[in-house]
């Protein structure tokens, strides 16, 4: 059950990527880029992982793909991409990319014989706090309270830059 | 019966590797910004597949610091998207060569 659960949302994230590679339209690459963020969703939720699907839902498939739409439609949607890819670039990028791709895997085989399998004891991950959600929240406020702070930090920089930027823009025109 | 972390980890690569070829292949500089959401969304399966196999509970914190702070980029890449639209009238990549690039 898991396994073709697996394997569903896998193809369904995997299509919805390349479509978003392929598609001229940048509503439509849009849609593809949340049906790849849902697939993905559900993935964490196949992973045990409920706050991060959640999170991603509505952080990611909410919140960041409505500002992309938004500032598409804002901007008319035009078919800037006349042949869809860029000139002379095709086959070098996809030799870099396959490289990549190579490394990573055999990074990863690597990992699987070398360090992962180590003698690791079923630690705290579901049961310590009574649940996936409360022991995120239990260890996002505890042992990484700092990196929260300083994103919060962060969060607070991004908007000042979008006031700037934005404010720059009506002052110059 | 659950799924092999491998399998997780090949799929997070195949995700990444088209994030980075839509990168480097596409013109619309608002559908290299989504290519570049795929990629962190990438790493994301990645971070938790690998929390799960080790029984960290680091592979499903790091996401969410992941997504904060691709939340602020994407805020302030549009940003600088709809400056650039309205300098230049275009969003097509290979116009804005200012920089020689």
């Amino acid at each position: 059950m898991t396994t073709i659960a697996f394997w569903v949302l896998a193809t369904v994230s995997v299509g919805c990527a390349v479509a978003l590679l392929c598609q001229r339209n940048t509503v439509r690459c849009a849609v593809a880029l949340i049906g790849v963020m849902l697939a993905l969703a559900g993935q964490y939720l196949l992973l045990g992982a409920e706050f991060v699907a959640a999170a991603q839902v509505i952080v990611y498939a909410g919140a960041v793909m409505v500002l992309f739409l938004f500032v598409i439609m804002l901007l008319g949607g035009q078919p800037v991409e006349r042949a869809g890819e860029r000139r002379g670039l095709h086959s070098p990028a996809l030799l870099i990319i396959l490289a990549l791709m190579a490394a990573f895997l055999v990074a990863a085989a690597a990992g699987h014989y070398c360090v992962l399998r180590g003698p690791h004891e079923p630690a705290a991950l579901q049961t310590d706090f009574g649940g996936n959600v409360q022991a995120v929240a239990a260890w996002l406020l505890t042992r990484y309270l700092y990196p929260f702070e300083v994103t919060s930090v962060i969060l607070l920089i991004g908007m000042i830059a979008v006031v700037v930027l934005a404010k720059r823009e009506t002052r110059d025109t | 019966m659950t799924v092999p972390m491998e399998y997780y980890l090949g799929l997070s690569t195949i995700l990444f590797g088209l994030g980075a070829l839509g990168v480097l292949v596409r013109r619309n500089i608002i559908v290299v910004l989504m290519c570049i959401e795929l990629m962190l969304n990438a790493v994301n399966l990645a971070f938790v597949a690998l929390g799960r196999n080790l029984q960290l509970l680091d592979g499903q914190v790091i996401p969410v610091f992941v997504m904060a702070v691709a939340a602020a980029e994407a805020a302030v890449a549009l940003a600088l998207v709809i400056c650039l639209f309205r300098l230049k009238g275009t969003l097509d990549a290979d116009e804005v060569s200012g920089m020689r690039g």
